[in-house]
């Protein structure tokens, strides 16, 4: 609103007199709107108006016993008056949105993003095309750079490109990420790739070498796509989804704690700014802290999304501190949830959890057990 | 003899709107009054200003005149569909 309000150039008035108010009616009434109404201490009103209204406000408030005094002149139109006379400056004015408008039509930077992408020889494909950082944005045509870095026999089978602004983003896949491709016909197996209890099995193409309740290894054939023993030298692509019962077993050790990272009693307090939504934090005084949020200010009327937060960052040191039994177990059991969470797959749904404590003189050991449902199987070519 | 016509009209309107279960509000030209805790009010449809100060603001509207207390009060935006109130609120009253 006020951005809106300085573009179109605005008036600081003062209306002074008697029944001032009749002069805000007789605005309203003529559709003029008034912003920022304040009372004076001496008794007059001050407003804004915008500037294309202003010539009709005073009309209006003719014979209202008011009179209407400009105070300030607001707004691009009042600054656009102000340089015209400065050449130099409005040349500068001139050239720099010239140039801004110019550098906006080419490309700035290439983003390339991808799992195991070689980026130079992504580059020197790009640079063969002619296309680097300069090149003008209408001579890129994102379809044909796609088909030419994943025609480029540099191990990428799908290349993603999209201009965005000054930016050309790539996004290529390797062709490792393909372990097996669509429509691949080539003869292969699917094998267990962890121990496991077979709880289902559906075969679309092949063999099933195993079946439900089956205990098997790691390795053990599941599907078999060599069907030999129907015809000779007779094998498919062995298709399916098997699900297995997998336990996960996972330890670790924590010593009773002596000591623990506590407040010491010092403490600063910092002021964050935010600036379209990148926080700009001033050094930290300490090198172990706990920082707390105090307050959260907006700092609006200069155009842009201005925050300021204020936080007290206080000081942590290593304080003599017992824990108890039961934190030094939630320590342990909280590090052997991390190391779990290192083997699950993505697929796993965990079907129940259960964990155990030995005590020693060292400390505790907490051994944990996952039991979960998941795909098992991996295909292997024959 | 006017005003107890219309008066009489708008208790019809009010009633029919009841008797199919729309909000009365749909026409019956009554101002909307919105209050953001105590620092921001919004009053639609004004007829106009009698009095405007720091700590009182007197608003005509089609249920009479609005009287609103505070402390440092100010319009940050008025015109002939909405006066937009900016300061401490303490009081309304319907006179």
């Amino acid at each position: 609103m006020n951005i809106w309000k300085s573009v179109k150039g605005y008036v600081r008035i003062r209306v002074s007199g008697l029944n001032q108010e009749r002069v805000l009616n007789r605005a309203a009434s003529e559709g003029i709107a008034l912003t920022d109404v304040q009372r004076c201490v001496g008794g007059a009103l001050t407003a804004d108006v915008a500037m294309r209204d202003l010539k009709r406000l005073r009309i209006a408030v003719r014979g209202c016993g008011c009179s209407v005094h400009i105070l300030q002149k607001h707004g691009a139109p009042m600054i656009a008056f102000a340089i015209r006379r400065n050449r130099l400056l409005a040349a500068g004015a001139a050239i720099a949105f010239i140039l801004l408008v110019l550098a906006s039509t080419r490309v700035w930077h290439i983003d390339i993003d991808g799992v195991g992408i070689d980026r130079e020889a992504v580059m020197q494909i790009l640079s063969d095309e002619g296309i680097g950082v300069g090149t003008a944005r209408r001579s890129i045509h994102p379809t044909h750079v796609g088909k030419l870095i994943s025609g480029g026999d540099i191990g990428v089978v799908h290349a993603d490109v999209e201009l965005n602004g000054v930016v050309l983003d790539i996004h290529a896949t390797a062709a490792d990420d393909f372990s097996v491709t669509e429509g691949d016909d080539r003869p292969a197996s699917i094998y267990a790739d962890k121990d496991c209890v077979i709880t289902s099995i559906s075969v679309t193409r092949g063999r099933a070498a195993v079946k439900v309740g089956d205990v098997v290894l790691a390795g053990q054939l599941l599907i078999s796509g060599d069907l030999s023993e129907q015809k000779e030298g007779f094998a498919v692509h062995a298709e399916g989804e098997i699900k297995g019962r997998v336990l996960y077993n996972a330890t670790a050790s924590a010593a009773q704690g002596t000591t623990r990272l506590q407040r010491s009693g010092n403490s600063e307090r910092l002021t964050v700014i935010q600036i379209f939504g990148h926080e700009f934090i001033p050094e930290l005084p300490y090198e172990y802290y706990d920082l707390e949020y105090v307050s959260r200010r907006i700092i609006d009327g200069c155009g842009i999304p201005i925050a300021a937060y204020t936080m007290v960052c206080y000081e942590l040191t290593e304080q003599p501190f017992t824990e108890t039994a039961v934190e030094t177990e939630t320590r342990a059991l909280i590090a052997a949830q991390e190391e779990l969470k290192r083997m699950l797959s993505k697929s796993a749904s965990i079907i129940s959890v259960t964990h155990n404590c030995l005590w020693s003189a060292d400390g505790v050991k907490v051994y944990l057990t996952v039991e979960t449902i998941e795909t098992i199987g991996s295909k292997r070519y024959l | 003899m006017k005003g107890k016509k219309i008066k009489k009209s708008k208790g019809r309107t009010a009633a029919a709107l009841k008797a199919v279960s729309l909000p009365p509000d749909v026409s019956c030209d009554l101002p909307y009054i919105t209050l953001a805790g105590n620092r921001y009010m919004s009053i639609s449809e004004p007829g106009g200003v009698l009095r405007m100060d720091e700590s009182c603001f007197r608003i005509i509207s089609s249920c009479g005149i609005i009287h609103i207390e505070g402390e440092r009060m100010s319009a940050s935006s008025m015109d002939n569909e909405r006066i937009l109130i900016n300061g401490m609120v303490k009081s309304i009253t319907f006179e």
